[in-house]
């Protein structure tokens, strides 16, 4: 009976358990609080991260990244500094602070920066590369060069001397100290193969030698450089249009045909294809073919003007479409890393303009604070759906409670408990009387208790027959003297199952009562919990109406930027037509000119 | 006098141009900073609503692994019934391997004896291919439950192993 009711009322609490749990505020081991937190800044969630980092040195690194991840720099390089000043900052550490320098003042920098470089591991490296850069702005190139010599090989001592040859050629009339330095740089990428941006700074590297070598008169050695350039970059149209430069000036004309007939496959965003398209002109027309040299220029104007046609579209499909569904419907995927990687873009027109635009450092971070603030919006959309859901949830289970509170069905159980307990109190005050008096008849339980059951029954038939009569009370007499011998036997029993029965009730009445204070105070915990899911849901909406105002600042500027692009590329291209025309008019007069000529001689 | 005062208003063109794209890209670290503060008290808000403290189980998991080894995927069952299974990314191993702990699980159980069943697929340092299944039996009292799987790799030659730690 008292299990029944005890599995009735546990039913009630399973329909409410999940609501009605008491404590709040779940924790995580103290031990695995920072281990957490790491896997969560690893894995690119620093807001997961901030809430479980500890308050160890530990957990001070994790705090600080995270912060520096979510772009609260000063209060990340705060830590990060304290903790290098303490000389217990990690690697991770070194190169979160080495990121978070920005916007400080230029002295404190250096400062850092030359703590850093004393140490060793990336961070160190590329703090010295950034104070070599700053000894370049200060033209101290010794200075710089000593810092580049002491790092080690790899991708930052390369941009290093990269930056060193560019400075080189700003000051330098002769390009020899900075193709030393690009010697030095393509020699430090050799370790580096596979690392990322390697195999990009190689190209940058391989084409800058190649230029300057070009410009100083030296097209063997810049040849030397450019035929090392990779074809499946956006740079290929470029180096070939110079490679072939390097045979027109080396009168090779034929060799240089080849270079640009190759540069002109590429679509015409990109520097070189244009140049080469008219280069084929100029060399059929320095090789004495000005036939073929109208027919390259007439291909390359009708080129010209398919290009303007291209152009023509791509800036209307931003007007209609914006700047960055233009460039991530073309793509087809959100990241601009990606796209600058994807190679596809080599081979399509409209594609190519997008990766041209993208190449510029500005504009890729005009189109991160479009994708930011959408991924912002989208997160936040998806927040104010999940606080709705949890708001009607809360709700549902409210009512349920404040129902379940008043219910009859809670006062059912209460009562059966309170008729159990006088049951057992009953139970205990017959079995103390039967104690205390000796009732040995009150006591016996199994079949003895049934035997004298019987006895008594056919006693109180009546109207037995003497010798019946006699074997009953003999009989009795037998059963009572068996009771008495088991008497304190069965007294024992009894009181066991009789205390176990008190057990059990104590139980469930403290479990009814524990249930009560739950079930009592589920109103006030659903409120508060539905009070927080409201605060969440405003400042949701807070949020949400300064990330549109952003996200349309954002694309209206990358809108701008990218039409203002896309009409200097026009520009270009009609410049390019004009010269082409310009061209083929110059043939057509000379070949007129010498028809003319020719015509007069056979008339004379 | 013209040419000065042209090129006065251009610099003040560039300038709050500038100013203008810096302040943009200000409000946008600004607002992601608010959104990180907000997915904090949406994570509590969240773990509160849905996974009270007490009727809370969490399974933790982490990697004791020398190099060669890599998880591909984890599945885990409560009671018979497929509670989560993760596939790694490269990211992911990743931040295992550099000391992490995921949390791999976190649900509502009630008080008593379960059965917890975890199936780990990967690669070992021979290249070979191998999944691993080990059980283990829990018991749940009224409070919060926490354990660790740690994924035991780090013997050259064996298979790997599924320990699992309780965490009081």
């Amino acid at each position: 009976m008292v299990a029944r009711h005890v599995g009735s009322w546990l039913g009630l609490c399973l329909v409410l358990w999940l609501p009605l749990a008491g404590k709040a505020v779940a924790s995580v081991p103290e031990a695995l609080r920072d281990p957490l937190a790491l896997w969560w800044l690893d894995t690119g969630e620093p807001a997961r991260a901030l809430r479980w980092a500890s308050s160890t040195p530990e957990g001070e690194t994790i705090v600080a990244r995270a912060q520096a991840a979510i772009g609260r720099q000063a209060e990340a390089r705060h830590t990060l500094m304290n903790r290098l000043r303490h000389r217990a900052l990690p690697e991770t550490g070194r190169q979160a602070l080495v990121d978070s320098l920005g916007g400080m003042p230029a002295v404190e920098q250096t400062s850092v920066l030359e703590t850093l470089a004393k140490g060793t591991g990336v961070s160190a490296e590329e703090a010295t590369y950034r104070l070599a850069i700053r000894d370049m702005a200060d033209e101290a190139f010794d200075r710089a060069g000593r810092r580049l010599a002491r790092m080690p090989d790899g991708y930052w001592a390369a941009l290093g001397y990269l930056n060193l040859g560019i400075a080189y050629g700003r000051v330098d009339r002769a390009p020899s100290r900075s193709l030393i330095a690009l010697r030095v740089a393509l020699s430090m990428l050799n370790g580096a193969e596979g690392t990322s941006g390697a195999a990009d700074l190689r190209q940058r590297t391989l084409m800058t030698a190649g230029l300057m070598a070009l410009r100083s008169d030296q097209p063997e050695k810049a040849a030397g450089f450019l035929e090392q350039v990779s074809l499946r970059d956006y740079r290929s149209p470029q180096a070939l249009w110079l490679h072939g430069l390097t045979h027109a000036r080396r009168d090779n004309q034929r060799a240089a045909m080849q270079s640009w007939h190759r540069a002109r496959k590429f679509p015409l965003a990109f520097p070189g294809a244009a140049e080469a398209m008219l280069g084929m002109g100029r060399a059929y027309d320095a090789s004495g073919y000005p036939g073929q040299a109208g027919e390259a220029y007439l291909k390359a104007i009708s080129a010209f003007r398919g290009e303007q046609v291209t152009l023509e579209e791509l800036i209307g499909e931003v007007r209609s479409d914006g700047a960055y569904n233009a460039l991530v419907g073309t793509v087809g995927g959100e990241d601009v890393e990606w796209f600058l990687e994807d190679t596809k873009g080599l081979a399509r027109p409209r594609l190519a303009y997008l990766l041209r635009y993208l190449e510029s450092g500005e504009h890729q971070q005009r189109v991160r604070r479009v994708r930011e603030g959408r991924r912002i919006r989208q997160s936040l959309e998806r927040r104010k759906e999940t606080l709705q859901t949890f708001r009607t949830m809360l709700e549902d289970r409210l009512e349920q409670v404040l129902q379940r509170q008043g219910s009859d069905r809670m006062t059912r159980i209460r009562k059966r408990i309170e008729t159990l307990s006088r049951r057992v109190q009953e139970a205990r005050q017959t079995l103390e009387d039967a104690v205390a008096n000796g009732r040995s008849r009150v006591v016996v339980s199994g079949a003895l208790a049934r035997k004298l059951a019987t006895v008594e029954r056919m006693k109180s038939a009546g109207d037995l027959p003497e010798q019946a009569t006699r074997r009953i009370r003999r009989l009795e007499g037998v059963l009572e003297w068996r009771a008495q011998e088991q008497f304190e036997l069965s007294s024992r029993a009894l009181e066991k199952a009789l205390s176990s029965v008190e057990q059990s009730l104590a139980a469930a009445r403290d479990s009814e009562a524990a249930f009560t204070r739950r079930l009592d105070r589920a109103p006030a915990r659903f409120e508060a919990l539905l009070k927080r899911v409201n605060e969440a849901a405003a400042r949701v909406d807070h949020l949400l109406g300064q990330a549109d105002e952003l996200v349309e600042r954002a694309e209206s500027a990358l809108d701008s930027d990218l039409i203002a692009f896309l009409g200097d590329q026009t520009v270009r291209m009609a410049e390019t037509l004009d010269a082409s025309e310009q061209q083929i008019a110059r043939i057509y007069e000379d070949l007129a000119i010498r028809n003319h000529q020719q015509n007069s001689g056979e008339a004379e | 006098m013209r040419l000065p005062l042209f090129v006065a208003a251009l610099s003040l063109l560039v300038l709050t141009s500038s100013l203008r794209a810096e302040s943009l890209d200000q409000q946008i670290a600004d607002l992601k900073g608010d959104v990180a503060a907000l997915n904090q008290t949406l994570f509590e808000l969240e773990e509160d609503i849905l996974h009270p403290a007490n009727t809370q189980v969490a399974v933790y998991l982490s990697v004791d692994a020398g190099e060669g080894f890599s998880l591909d995927s984890v599945e885990l069952q409560i009671d018979g019934r497929q509670a989560v299974s993760h596939l790694y990314t490269e990211r992911e191993r990743q931040a295992l391997a550099r000391g992490g702990v995921q949390r791999l699980y976190l649900g509502n159980l009630p008080a008593g004896e379960h059965t917890l069943s975890a199936v780990l697929n990967g690669q070992g340092d021979d290249s070979h291919y191998f999944r691993k299944k080990s059980e283990f039996r829990i018991s749940k009292g009224s409070d919060q439950a926490q354990y660790q799987l740690v994924v035991d790799a780090d013997q050259p030659g064996r298979e790997p192993t599924f320990e699992l730690q309780e965490w009081q």
